[in-house]
């Protein structure tokens, strides 16, 4: 065993690599149904929006691109069914070019299912380009900065907005994005109105965006995949986030292993050579 | 069981040609490398001529004239090529500089100083993760005492120490949802390949 151990230490990379491949990909095809205990933030970002009554409105922007996908699609997903379930209205913007096919591609497939009118109980604003400067003017001139949708129909005719001048005349606000998109929402949206925020993030982002959740600026946090099993799981509707999550138990377990076998053989190694020395 | 859509084969061949590279760098590699930096900046010009043309040009050409302001700042941008000119194109980057510092220092202060600053008062040092909270704080921002004098006293030299160590759970925790990141990715990955192209995900 302790000569296995040292010889860890000279083995090919591509072992490695195999060895987590397989630890990821066998519990996709074959699930093990491992059990999901839902963390605090997911509970409370799930309950901010399951208790909005029926026709109550949700501001959901978002910066989903494809390097994101993986994380956040899943999150965009669970949060737009729930929200349609419940009845609850969405009013999508993002700040980033390659999200409106992410946005079109929720709202065209879960239609059927949810019987949603589009105009009536879901919008997608057009995208804005600027970055921060966007979410300021969303904080600051909401109609100003949107007059028609993201086909170029005149927002005013559109039942989801009437009564919506000003951002303060949402009931919720939702921010699914992989950098500092939660920094610009809890500077010039949470903070002036007050409004009650939901961060979706992804998971490297999870330890900045915490600090917000712990002050109460956030009311809940969806985080990662992890998040958007979470939130499958407590709204019963299992997708990309719960099938997902099998596969990263195993393959973190299998990493820890690793990372356990790889320092054990580096201390023999340093032992060894201590004993030469001497 | 297998996808007939041409998309998906041209995303799992593309997907297959990265991973490839986890064994030794290779020419398929080098080909999907170039072809997604081709891809991207094509796209990002395709979509920046887009925004020009929808957001300035057009309303301009329907009498809002003071879009002309941001296009001819755009154009200044360009003059760092012309060494005789190159200084017009301070103005605009002087005046993004600004937009962004002011949007960002009157956000800032109110969302993330005075409100964690706040939050921070209002913790509950009877239970133990307030209390734990509140060292942490403390012990760090001890460590980002630069005073030569403070920082050699014993009772700051102990503050900070243990202020590093908070930064160094902070900076591991930081790095484990990184690994999670990355595992999402690969995760993503391999559905699309055993889901979308070879159907053996369900």
């Amino acid at each position: 065993m302790t000569q296995f151990l040292r010889k860890l230490d000279d083995i090919d990379d591509r072992i490695i690599h195999v060895i987590i491949g397989l630890s990821v990909l066998l519990p996709l095809i074959r699930p093990i149904q491992l059990p999901l205990s839902p963390s605090d933030m997911s509970m409370d970002a799930f309950e901010a929006i399951n208790s909005m009554p029926p026709g109550s409105r949700m501001f959901l922007i978002t910066e989903v691109e494809p390097t994101t996908a993986a994380e956040l699609f899943p999150q965009l997903v669970a949060v737009h069914r729930h929200a349609m379930s419940k009845g609850v209205r969405v009013i999508y913007a993002c700040t980033s070019p390659g999200s409106p096919p992410f946005l079109t591609g929720v709202v065209n497939d879960w239609q059927e299912k949810y019987s949603y009118e589009y105009g009536k109980d879901v919008v997608i604003l057009p995208f804005r380009a600027g970055g921060e400067s966007v979410v300021v003017q969303i904080g600051q001139n909401f109609g100003g900065l949107y007059d028609q949708d993201y086909r170029g129909d005149s927002l005013a005719g559109m039942e989801i907005m009437q009564g919506i001048s000003d951002i303060e005349d949402v009931d919720l606000v939702v921010s699914i994005g992989g950098a500092e998109l939660y920094r610009w929402v809890v500077r010039h949206i949470q903070a002036p109105t007050g409004l009650p925020t939901i961060v979706g993030c992804t998971a490297v982002m999870t330890t900045f965006v915490v600090p917000f959740y712990s002050s109460g600026q956030f009311v809940g946090i969806i985080s990662g995949l992890g998040g958007a099993a979470d939130y499958e799981y407590l709204a019963g509707v299992p997708g990309a986030g719960t099938s997902g999550m099998d596969a990263q138990s195993l393959g973190h377990m299998v990493l820890l292993i690793l990372v356990a076998l790889g320092n054990i053989s580096a201390f023999l190694l340093k032992r060894d050579s201590n004993n030469k020395g001497n | 069981m297998i996808s007939s859509d041409f998309g998906v084969w041209v995303g799992a061949f593309f997907t297959l040609a990265i991973f490839s590279y986890l064994f030794k760098g290779n020419i398929v590699f080098e080909f999907a490398e170039h072809t997604f930096i081709g891809f991207s900046a094509a796209h990002f010009f395709v979509e920046g001529y887009h925004n020009i043309i929808n957001m300035a040009v057009r309303p301009m050409q329907e009498g809002q004239v003071s879009w002309i302001i941001p296009i001819i700042l755009g154009v200044f941008l360009f003059a760092r090529y012309v060494p005789s000119i190159s200084w017009l194109s301070r103005f605009p980057v002087a005046i993004m500089v600004a937009i962004v510092s002011a949007a960002q220092i009157r956000g800032t202060l109110h969302a993330e100083f005075v409100s964690q600053i706040a939050a921070t008062t209002e913790l509950n040092i009877l239970e133990l993760s307030d209390l734990i909270f509140l060292i942490g704080v403390v012990t760090v921002a001890t460590y980002f005492l630069y005073l030569k004098r403070l920082r050699e006293s014993r009772v700051l030299s102990a503050t900070s120490r243990i202020g590093r160590y908070f930064l160094m759970v902070a900076f591991g925790a930081s790095l484990g949802t990184t690994v999670m990141g990355r595992y999402s990715l690969l995760i993503g990955r391999l559905q699309f390949l055993f889901g979308d192209w070879i159907k053996l995900i369900k």
